[in-house]
């Protein structure tokens, strides 16, 4: 096991290095000079180049990037060039916020999901199966900025039992949280109700009924835990991509983390923040999808890594 | 000071980061609020007396990106920054007039070449200095100073016609020679040439009082970010991308006229949320005080709640003329991506102007806009109400179709047209498309970021493009010279490449008279000859509406400065 996370962690860096390559050249490959929106349309030439030479933009790109990566190392993520204070700390005080979230939108999808997964599997093909499958699809195609407002609309304006958007504690995490819920249950739903479908037909839980064991015993026992492998892979990325920031539910209801952060960056061309939280994502989904593949272990005793 | 391109950053970019700034010259305005100099928005309390103490909240739809007044460039940062710092003059209340403000009084030379200010002796930083001449010294040389970090100012150009300033600007000398302090209280400022709109200049917030001791002591980047000193009504007490906090000035010298000290209130905070929906509601249930177009991208009442605003509260609305500007650039250069550029054919640009239906632009804006015949808004100096026939353009779509086939066009051609992404200007863009369309011009349209869009039409060859221009101070030199001077085709103001050597001609001749008429009469001719160069598509006119729940008073809009934190007060029982 220890071997086996040492090689996945090298190879963790190395997909790391290459996501940095990529958004590095993808981000210099757009039209935008940002020295030239940074001084505005009255500045001189020499104040567009001071600038450019201020935010090295006048290296040739394999070294700005060398430069980046070797700060980088030290732990220097750079400055950002709109509000010249380091990526670090913009960052860091978004981490807060946004792991709050995180973990608030992730919770209700699994309480929303898991049940109607549940459900849906152990009476597929009714009518109770096919109404909970549409709204499902339904709530898959809901724009989460459109239910957001709508929430909003409702519940902080009309019926003011919430607050109208907001960065705070549990009161102002519940509607975001919600309008994720609705929107990522369905995903797991689906998942866990189409695996305990093709669990149910297995061998062992037909042996399972013929030895008389409850319904219940032969679902929770022998067909859930087998079930959940693929929701456990999901749940993993889907957390890791979630502490990132999910940047249409903060720009909805203004909650200042990640991924508002990363939005309002992309605006500016505000390339420093932009690196600083593509890489942090990466980061993130590389982390769980390790931390998934351990978990595994734990779950299915057959696999086992050496 | 600062000025917008255009309506953009809706979110992040309605005029956005770096859009617009600062305002201008002008003359009277029309609106029923700034005519009546001021216009509260309560009705309960109007009559009775200010309220001391107490706190409003507004929201902004971005963050405040430069607290220094030398380097601070769109509007949101010129909000904050006219709140905090003073200069030596500035506008009077809801006009165009310019009065003094750390400067008590000043003199002019004959030559109108050497301004004298005499300035107050009763002002402090927010720190308790004293406020002196040589603050405006110091001030100047960190515009001037081209090396400086994290940034150097955008504004330095608006300042090198005064003596010495250019050989400053490019290290040549240690001081500014056309800069004197006789005595603590005079400054006397010297220019190369008289500029009639220099005391425009001086109102922008790029030449503030500044304490050079605290700057000094705090270095430039956190003056830039977070910690500001000024003699302004209100300190910063937080500034971050999430809120701005301002506080009262406890040293403050300015009272209102039955001598009570100013400010009224205690504390401003401006969240900044990106969601102009969710500002808006905010606005209905009474958590924010006002909305206004300085903090809303633009807009004051954000489009999607616009009809309810207007339906529901329009005696809280206040409206307010705007010398903002939109247009249809049409690039005149010869080749573009080494192509034939059709559009430099001018029977090609006539087409367009008449095949353009005005009316759809202003509808598609909720009517909440005015139309537009030339590059200037109809409250700035200089505008001509009776242009040349040859300037004027009907809509005319059969007109259009024979200018076409006299350029050798009846089948049409396809064009690149340029726009930032956001949900006006599509409604904006496929409109134009549908128009172009009834001539045979296929728009293949581009709609980008609003950096990527600046990018693209700054370096000149974006082949059409909607766009837009804010003053950044009030004169039509502010619109003419920057937008169709030649010299300004390098620096990428000139858009369209428009190049006419009489056009540079009538714009270098206005630029430094001082002869009021001569420069309207000049300024006629540029505008007359654009329009029939058909240089542009003049679109729409901008409008500021601004939204004040009723138990805030003391409010009063203005065609140039921005919201009057200082004179705001509310009825006891409404810190929101």
């Amino acid at each position: 096991m220890g071997a086996y996370i040492i090689r996945r962690i090298g190879q963790a860096i190395i997909v790391l290095i290459g996501i940095s390559i990529i958004a590095f050249l993808l981000l210099y490959a757009v039209p935008a000079d940002p020295a030239r929106i940074i001084a505005g349309p009255h500045a001189t030439p020499d104040v567009v180049n001071q600038i450019r030479i201020n935010l090295g933009l006048n290296l040739p790109i394999w070294e700005q990037y060398l430069k980046y990566m070797g700060n980088l190392l030290h732990g220097n993520l750079g400055t950002s060039y709109i509000f010249h204070t380091s990526v670090m700390s913009q960052i860091s005080s978004r981490m807060g916020p946004t792991a709050e979230l995180a973990l608030g939108c992730w919770i209700m999808e699994l309480i929303i999901g898991i049940p109607l997964g549940i459900y849906t599997a152990r009476h597929a093909n009714k009518v109770r199966d096919v109404v909970i499958s549409a709204l499902a699809l339904i709530g898959i195609s809901l724009p989460v900025y459109w239910l957001g407002l709508l929430l909003l609309f409702a519940f902080g304006f009309k019926i003011q039992i919430f607050p109208l958007g907001g960065t705070g504690g549990i009161y102002y995490l519940i509607l975001p949280s919600i309008t994720y819920g609705i929107t990522g249950a369905a995903y797991y739903m689906r998942l866990l109700k189409s695996t305990m479908l093709d669990v149910m037909n297995q061998d062992y839980v037909r042996t399972a009924r013929a030895k008389g064991a409850s319904e219940r015993r032969v679902i929770y026992r022998h067909v859930l835990r087998n079930a959940l492998i693929p929701v456990i892979t999901f749940a993993g990325i889907d957390i890791g991509t979630l502490l990132a920031g999910v940047v249409l539910i903060e720009e909805t209801f203004n909650w200042n983390g990640m991924g508002m952060l990363a939005y309002q960056a992309i605006g500016n061309q505000d390339i420093p923040v932009i690196m600083g939280t593509v890489l942090l994502l990466a980061v993130f989904v590389v982390l769980f999808n390790l931390i998934v593949d351990i978990v595994y272990g734990f779950v299915d005793p057959r696999i086992r890594y050496d | 000071m600062s000025l917008s391109w255009k309506k953009g950053l809706g979110t992040v970019a309605s005029i956005g980061m770096i859009g617009a700034l600062l305002a201008g010259c002008g003359t009277n305005s029309t609106s029923p609020a700034s005519s009546n100099g001021t216009s509260a928005g309560g009705t309960s309390s109007d009559n009775s007396k200010p309220v001391e103490g107490g706190s409003i909240t507004l929201d902004s739809t971005q963050a405040v990106p430069d607290l220094d007044p030398a380097v601070a460039f769109d509007t949101t940062s010129a909000e904050v920054d006219y709140a905090v710092y003073q200069q030596l003059v500035t506008y009077d209340k809801g006009s165009y007039n310019i009065v003094g403000d750390l400067a008590k009084n000043w003199e002019v030379s004959q030559d109108g070449k050497t301004y004298t200010f005499h300035l107050r002796d009763d002002v402090k930083y927010s720190n308790g200095d004293p406020m002196v001449a040589s603050d405006f010294v110091f001030e100047l040389e960190r515009l001037l100073d081209k090396k400086m970090q994290p940034k150097p100012s955008p504004g330095s150009q608006f300042f090198l016609d005064i003596e010495g300033a250019q050989a400053y600007y490019d290290g040549q000398a240690k001081t500014i020679s056309g800069v004197k302090t006789p005595d603590d209280h005079t400054l006397v400022i010297t220019l190369v040439k008289p500029e009639q709109f220099f005391l425009k200049i001086l109102a922008m917030p790029f030449l503030s009082a500044v304490d050079p001791k605290f700057v000094k002591q705090v270095g430039n980047a956190k003056l830039d970010t977070s910690e500001a000193m000024g003699t302004g009504p209100f300190e910063v007490q937080t500034n971050n991308q999430n809120e701005v906090v301002l506080v009262r000035n406890p040293n403050y010298w300015q009272k209102d006229s039955d001598g009570n000290k100013l400010p009224y209130l205690d504390k401003v905070t401006i969240n900044v949320n990106n969601n102009e929906q969710v500002d808006a509601l905010h606005w209905e249930q009474g958590q924010t005080a006002f909305m206004s177009p300085w903090l809303m991208g633009g807009d004051g009442i954000p489009p999607s709640a616009y009809p309810t605003i207007m339906t529901k509260y329009k005696n809280d609305v206040l409206k307010q003329p705007q010398n903002s500007i939109y247009y249809i650039g049409l690039n005149m250069k010869p080749t573009l991506d080494g192509k034939p550029n059709p559009l430099s054919n001018l029977k090609v640009r006539q087409a367009i102007e008449y095949a353009t239906d005005d009316s759809q632009f202003i509808k598609i804006n909720n009517g909440a806009v005015e139309g537009l015949n030339q590059p200037l808004p109809n409250t700035m100096e200089g505008y001509v109400k009776n242009l040349d026939p040859s300037a004027t353009y009907k809509y005319d779509v059969s007109k259009a179709k024979e200018l076409m086939k006299e350029a050798g066009y009846a089948n049409g051609f396809t064009a690149e047209y340029w726009n930032e992404n956001n949900p006006t200007d599509k409604k904006d863009d496929q409109a134009f498309q549908s128009m172009l369309s009834q001539i045979g011009i296929k728009l293949d349209i581009h709609e980008v970021t609003w950096k990527d869009f600046l990018t693209k039409a700054m370096s000149g060859t974006a082949q059409m493009y909607w766009s837009g221009w804010q003053q950044d101070f009030p004169d039509p030199s502010d619109f003419l010279n920057t937008l169709f001077n030649s010299n300004q085709i390098e620096p990428g103001n000139n858009m369209n490449n428009y190049s006419n050597p009489q056009v540079d001609q009538w714009l270098n001749e206005a630029e430094y008279s001082t002869d009021s008429q001569q420069r309207d009469e000049l300024y006629a001719k540029v505008i007359n000859k654009v329009m029939s160069d058909a240089a542009w598509v003049p679109t729409i006119q901008n409008v500021g509406y601004y939204t004040i729940q009723p138990w805030v008073h003391g409010f009063y809009t203005s065609p140039v400065m921005y919201d009057p934190f200082g004179t705001i007060w509310v009825d006891p029982g409404h810190n929101s």
